[in-house]
């Protein structure tokens, strides 16, 4: 099966970058796969997984393939892809929900292409969509508003076929696009596998070399800190543990993107002397500071309808972990990951469940036993890989007529 | 006092002998006023262009201050701020609640789907097993029940 994969690389600044970049070598193994990328700049190359040829937008020919993957994330680095499956339509594999932030940055905020943008929202929205769009034009617009608005329908309904991780995804893109009848598979995020330079490496290992205290109850954070990651309450939730448990440290693996709001509030509770940030890191220390965790927690709101990697890294790796009840993270299993509801004392319940974690190490042990055991048996890469294949040949099998009726959108 | 000063005062003088009271503390009024408003001038001047010169102490709210949409920016900024943290609060509720029921309904179709397979396994044993005539003929009491508010049904629909 020949197979053409739309999607960002490394170096781009993306996370489906890293997804695909882990994927794509066990499809080189299954299929004939060509990834389509442009340059990420001027003078830097897209880093090729091993046994894959990049093959720049300009030169895609559709016909070549038997079918075409478009990866699409609500990004700026997703822009040829979106494009391409307006003008291709292949199978969207929407890793977020949400497409209104790229579309909003390409079309108005660093675009000049207003009219596309109103005449989008008026087809998807109808005439609060004709409205919002006019007040955006004139500066009176927030970011929450992308979030309910979230300009996907078009590209479903384009679409010989849907992949999302998740089912919460499937309903809201399926409302999103008005209940079309398009074939849709919930293929899960899988598990990134660690690199070998952490190969053997145990908890107290990790600490070791980490320079990180033996005896610390860790909670860890993955990834960017953002707002919408709820680091008020991530904060405030840890202070609530460090009462109790004063050997307690909150180990910030990943970037502070909230303007030093962050820091503030820890000084705030009085626990950013128990607060270690390590900043940016790469994917070996990413996982020496994962292995040395005893805690992941991973909050999110609002969601864009997008799956946690860095989640199903601390799954795989066997960490007991606490999220929202809420969009993609409701779907994990209680006896897999404790819950916090979105619309609760978010604080107020994280601080019990991290007490409760410090307290009791047999309930610990047992989290990271069905972690381990979900992300083997769901999470697994070459399952994840199986189910794209087996879906493009479902996608492939289908009669055209079926999708031609769809393309008369006049958003495109 | 110098030579120039003396002439100014002598002439002020000669006028306020001369004019009537009133026009004496109108002319005192206006020179008043008059030098109010020059000080002001300088005030504003030296405070405008220090505000789009960007000295040092300047915050970021003076400079909104300063421009003239500034205002007008600051309070669309505030309203569209206030109109989120309510909708955010509103939906939090709508997506805590959805969230919920979404996993009762799992755990209930679960519930079902093993109910399903216990009846299965069930009625698989009572097919596989020997049946005797005459326990054929014996009526089981959760069927007797079901006849008995069937007729009941039946009774209560003709009386209406």
């Amino acid at each position: 099966m020949r197979l053409a994969w739309f999607t960002p690389l490394p170096p781009m600044l993306s996370g489906i970058a890293d997804y695909s970049s882990e994927l794509l070598p066990l499809f080189a193994e299954a299929a004939d796969v060509d990834v389509i990328c442009p340059r990420p700049s001027l003078l830097r190359r897209a880093k090729a997984p091993p046994g894959i040829v990049i093959r720049p937008p300009e030169r895609f020919r559709p016909d070549r393939y038997d079918a075409i993957y478009y990866h699409l994330g609500n990004n700026p680095w997703h822009e040829f892809v979106y494009e391409t499956a307006l003008r291709h339509p292949g199978i969207c594999v929407f890793h977020d929900v949400v497409m209104h932030h790229l579309i909003a940055h390409a079309m108005v905020e660093s675009g000049d292409q207003v009219a596309r943008y109103e005449r989008l929202l008026g087809v998807e929205h109808g005439d609060s969509g004709s409205r919002l769009a006019r007040l955006k034009v004139l500066a009176v617009a927030s970011d929450f508003e992308k979030f309910l608005f979230p300009l996907s329908g078009h590209l479903v309904r384009r679409a010989e076929g849907v992949v999302v991780h998740s089912l919460d995804s499937r309903d809201r893109l399926l409302a999103a696009a008005g209940n079309i009848d398009v074939p849709v598979e919930v293929i899960p995020h899988h598990a990134g596998a660690p690199p070998p330079q952490v190969a053997g490496i145990d908890r107290a290992e990790a600490r070791r070399r980490l320079g990180l205290p033996q005896d610390a109850f860790l909670v860890g954070h993955l990834g960017f800190v953002t707002l919408p990651k709820q680091p008020g309450a991530l904060v405030a939730g840890f202070a609530h543990l460090y009462r109790e448990t004063p050997h307690a440290k909150l180990l910030v693996v990943g970037a502070d993107n909230t303007g030093g709001a962050f820091e503030r509030t820890a000084r705030r509770h009085g626990v950013h002397g128990a607060v270690v940030s390590t900043g940016y890191v790469d994917l070996v220390a990413f996982y020496l500071n994962l292995k040395a965790l005893d805690v992941v927690v991973n909050l999110r709101y609002p969601t864009a309808g997008e799956s946690s990697g860095t989640f199903a890294r601390a799954l795989a790796e066997g960490r007991a972990a606490i999220v929202n009840n809420y969009g993609s993270f409701a779907e994990v299993p209680r006896d897999v990951a404790l819950k916090v509801e979105v619309d609760g004392d978010q604080a107020a319940e994280l601080g019990e469940h991290l007490v409760q974690l410090a307290r009791d190490p047999a309930l610990r042990t047992t989290l990271e036993a069905n972690a381990r055991e979900y992300a083997r048996t769901v999470l697994n890469p070459l399952r994840c890989r199986d189910l794209y294949l087996a879906f493009a040949q479902t996608i492939r099998a289908r009669p055209a007529a079926v999708t031609t009726e769809r393309r008369s959108d006049p958003t495109t | 006092m110098g030579a120039k000063v003396r002439p100014v005062r002598s002439f002020r003088e000669f006028l306020k002998r001369t004019l009537p009271i009133p026009i004496v503390n109108w002319l005192r009024r206006w020179r008043g006023t008059m030098r109010y408003l020059r000080f002001l001038s300088y005030e504003v001047s030296r405070r405008q262009s220090r505000l789009e010169t960007g000295s040092p102490l300047e915050t970021l709210e003076s400079r909104m201050a300063a421009r003239r949409d500034g205002f007008y920016q600051q309070m669309v900024k505030e309203v569209v701020e206030r109109t989120d943290l309510v909708l955010q609060q509103l939906d939090r509720k709508v997506e805590g609640q959805g969230a919920r029921h979404a996993e009762r309904l799992g755990d209930l179709e679960e519930e079902m789907s093993r109910l399903r397979m216990a009846i299965e396994e069930l009625r698989a044993v009572l097919e596989a097993a020997p049946v005797s005539p005459a326990e054929r003929q014996a009526t089981h009491p959760a069927r007797e029940r079901a006849a008995r508010r069937s007729a009941e049904r039946r009774k209560l629909a003709a009386s209406d």
